[in-house]
């Protein structure tokens, strides 16, 4: 079974993912920001990584960034779930070696959808 | 396959009544003059967290309000906006209105959709207004919304520059800025009089940037200098319109996703380094692979939800299971200690877990006072500004616990005395001023253990109260005074019904309705308040609180057959009379005398018609009570002895029985009831018209 770590601050999104993406059938672990995403990936390795950009103590970006300095994390797909879709945080996605971005709200049907695409 | 994600919205209510409360928080903390930008960025967040929830569980209503709020906070975080009490007071209003709006959606409250739109007109309006901003960055914040407007259609630059210009007119600032914004993106980083700093995207090098700027001053002046940091951020911006977008889907990669389905399998390896406790041989070679299966993927969280009648269930059952102990105990007293070491240790064993396991489930009822004293830097705020004064407000001991229960009920009775404190206490400033005072008012509330007890403090360093004035109010509606009463008396005289000294009836207080109803709310819950008061230098009011309504400090009594528990903290003291003290009025039954006062003989057999063991006061116990102000003396059989009971609902199982407000099981598994002192009083005082006693309450 694949694994996916979603990261977002607000919990009633966290569970609403976590509850799509496990009757899609996949393992979902939650991360509050940054800071915990980074904690829990010490000791579990993901398929894959979903995350808000807008969070407090370490935001998307920031996160993206470091999970990319490790290792075992450097081909794993990250992708952002982000309300803004401008070119300039697309950009900043980009750069931070995200794999993709899914616009926020998002239909459960293309969220599966879109994690299907990654890690088929 | 479709998803069904109402069941969410729930969370989604109760999450955004938390941020609510977060943002009121934040709002009410931050400092006006230098705001913290941690604490700006915190309340963006929160606009933003509601935004998104409300679009993503479709509560398409919230999004409007939210949506405004989050440009003008995001705009004051950047900068562009000063931080003003008017931003202040649009958040508070906002506040209150996505609750309104949160209120109509779960509970199908009335929504004022023109208040709505009023807020929401005033958000918009504050983000015109930038009365802070200096001409010269007004100017070039025009530009730079053009700017950004202009780089959004026109996709990105390759380079990034900052450009450092010298002390220049605004004129020439403006006409460069004009200039330059024709290579591409420009922003202005940072601006005074001595000094500009730029940042451009563009396309061109800094020969082009340098060769524009001579047209206004020395080339020599202006620093150019490209920002490589980003470069290869830059260099992306460049493939953005390459990236594997979907127009309108909503999604995109920047590469083919198909690159990542292999790797991935590669990748399901924990790097040596993370593995936990490797074996030292394992360390540099072997790459040890972990299994998604063998990961187990819990969604971990800090806390649970749990409903409240789980809880007191719980604790009701606990309850049970420390009175079969404490049967079991009492059979086994009987028990040859040597014969049955074992069985008896067991026992004790079982009496000491069953214990915790009760502390343990009360424990899950306790809430911190930290959610009633949340309530009040607000209330504060606007009573002070709505009378004119300047109070600040600090609380101490928000960590301290209260049961679920006592916490819901002593927000009234705390909300009416803070009041009180604003509005009779704390002088207006000029008066203040001229008493020696700083202009501003100081009121503290604070929670700390006493004990048993929790015990709040509402204290302020205002006018303090006036003795001569209760005083004279007190004898204008016939209580009993004379001027010889101690301070502490005098005191006690504010909780007569309809008692007021106020000159003015104001809506915030004064009505009179006061002070009678926080002391019988407190009352109510087993609790007592005090009163502290030196002229000129403030009032302290001390309430104190048992730490639970689940269980009760009292005093058994038997009558007859019968055993009942009476409140402890309804006991004044006990004593068995001499047959002088004790007189016969007609039409009142009996009364007895006690250093120098006459209280009133309730016969308890007779209230619960029981056959007593002692007819006469002279022969049996007299227990004196006080209730609402009431005083009397319960005549008793015998005193058992003090305990703690665990208190069962009777109305919740039966109905309301008079005279009783509970039961509880004994340790030789009969019942007893509680005897509700407040209401025998208040039915004896009926049938004899026996007056209240406000003096001489010495053990209240």
């Amino acid at each position: 079974m694949k694994t996916i770590l979603v990261v977002d601050d607000s919990r009633s999104l966290r569970q609403m993912v976590t509850f799509c993406l496990t009757s899609a059938g996949y393992q979902v672990r939650e991360a509050v920001d940054g800071v915990e995403a980074l904690e829990i990936i010490q000791g579990q390795q993901f398929d894959l990584v979903l995350t808000d950009q807008n969070m407090p103590r370490m935001d998307g970006l920031a996160f993206i960034e470091s999970l990319r300095t490790q290792p075992a994390y450097q081909k794993i797909p990250i992708l952002m779930l982000t309300t803004e879709s401008s070119d300039e945080m697309k950009a900043k996605g980009r750069a931070a070696h995200a794999t993709g971005w899914l616009v926020k709200p998002f239909d459960p049907e293309k969220l599966i959808a879109v994690v299907k695409k990654v890690i088929s | 396959m479709s998803m069904d994600i109402s069941q969410f919205s729930q969370i989604f209510f109760d999450e955004v009544e938390e941020l609510l409360d977060d943002l009121e928080r934040l709002v009410l903390t931050v400092d006006i003059e230098t705001p913290d930008s941690e604490d700006i960025n915190s309340i963006f967040r929160i606009a933003h967290s509601i935004k998104g929830g409300a679009a993503t569980f479709g509560f398409s209503d919230l999004i409007d309000i939210t949506h405004e709020l989050e440009s003008m906070l995001d705009k004051i975080r950047h900068g562009e906006l000063k931080f003003t009490s008017r931003h202040q007071e649009i958040l508070l209003q906002s506040r209150d209105v996505l609750k309104m709006q949160i209120d109509g959606l779960r509970l199908n409250a009335p929504v004022d959709k023109t208040r709505i739109a009023e807020v929401r007109a005033m958000v918009v309006e504050a983000m015109i207004d930038k009365p802070a901003l200096s001409s010269v960055h007004q100017v070039l914040d025009e530009h730079k919304e053009n700017n950004l407007l202009v780089a959004r259609s026109a996709c990105a630059y390759a380079r990034r520059f900052q450009i450092d210009l010298p002390a220049m007119s605004l004129i020439d600032v403006e006409a460069l800025t004009e200039e330059l914004s024709l290579l591409g993106e420009l922003t202005v980083s940072s601006s005074n009089i001595e000094h500009t700093v730029l940042d451009l995207w563009t396309n061109d090098g800094s020969l082009e940037i340098l060769a524009l700027c001579s047209f206004i001053l020395d080339p020599d002046d202006v620093q150019v200098n490209e920002t490589i940091s980003d470069s290869a951020l830059s260099k992306d911006v460049n493939s953005v319109s390459q990236t594997q977008e979907s127009e309108d889907s909503g999604f995109g990669f920047f590469d083919s996703p198909s690159l990542f389905v292999e790797p991935v399998q590669e990748a399901i390896v924990v790097s040596p380094i993370i593995v936990s406790l490797p074996t030292p041989d394992q360390l540099p070679v072997n790459k040890i692979p972990v299994t998604a299966d063998k990961v187990t993927a819990v969604a971990e969280s800090s806390t649970v939800r749990v409903s409240i009648e789980k809880v007191d269930q719980l604790i009701n059952l606990v309850g049970e299971l420390v009175i079969a102990h404490a049967m079991i105990t009492r059979r086994a007293e009987g028990l040859d200690a040597a014969q049955h070491e074992m069985l008896l240790n067991g026992i004790a064993l079982l009496g000491h877990n069953s214990r915790s396991l009760q502390e343990s489930a009360m424990s899950m009822r306790m809430m911190p006072m930290d959610v009633v004293f949340s309530r009040f830097p607000r209330m504060v705020r606007e009573l002070s500004g709505k009378l004119g004064k300047q109070v600040t407000l600090e609380t101490k001991g928000n960590a301290i616990e209260l049961d679920k229960g006592l916490i819901e009920k002593i927000v009234d009775p705390l909300t009416h005395l803070i009041r009180n404190s604003i509005d009779h206490g704390i002088e207006i400033p000029d008066i203040r001023e001229q008493s020696g005072k700083q202009k501003m008012g100081r009121l503290s509330l604070s929670a700390s253990h006493q004990g048993g007890h929790v015990v709040i403090k509402v204290n302020d360093d205002g006018a303090g109260l006036n003795r001569q004035r209760i005083l004279q109010k007190a004898y204008e509606q016939g209580l009993p005074v004379d001027d010889d009463m101690s301070d502490e008396d005098v005191w006690k005289l504010i909780f007569a019904p309809g008692f007021s000294t106020a000159e003015a009836v104001t809506d915030i207080s004064g009505r009179g309705v006061g002070m009678d109803v926080v002391n019988r709310n407190i009352t109510s819950l087993g609790g007592t308040i005090n009163i502290h008061s030196v002229a000129g230098l403030g009032t302290t009011t001390t309430v104190s609180l048992p730490l639970t309504l689940a269980i009760l400090d009292g005093m058994s009594v038997k009558i007859g057959e019968e055993t009942y528990i009476l409140p402890l903290s309804n006991i004044v003291e006990s004593f068995r009379p001499i047959a002088a003290n004790v007189k016969e009025i007609s039409g009142q039954g009996k009364v007895v005398y006690i250093r120098g006062e006459y209280h009133p003989i309730v016969p308890v057999f007779k209230v619960f018609t029981i056959e007593p063991v002692h007819r006469h006061p002279t022969t049996g116990i007299l227990v004196v009570v006080i209730a609402e102000g009431r005083k009397a003396a319960l005549l008793v059989d015998e005193l058992i002895g003090q305990q703690q009971v665990v208190v069962k609902n009777i109305e919740s199982n039966y109905h309301k029985v008079p005279n009783i407000s509970g039961a509880t099981i004994m340790a030789d598994g009969s019942v007893s009831f509680i005897i509700d002192v407040n209401g025998l009083l208040r039915e004896h005082h009926a049938k004899t018209g026996s007056p209240r006693t406000y003096v001489g309450s010495q053990n209240w």
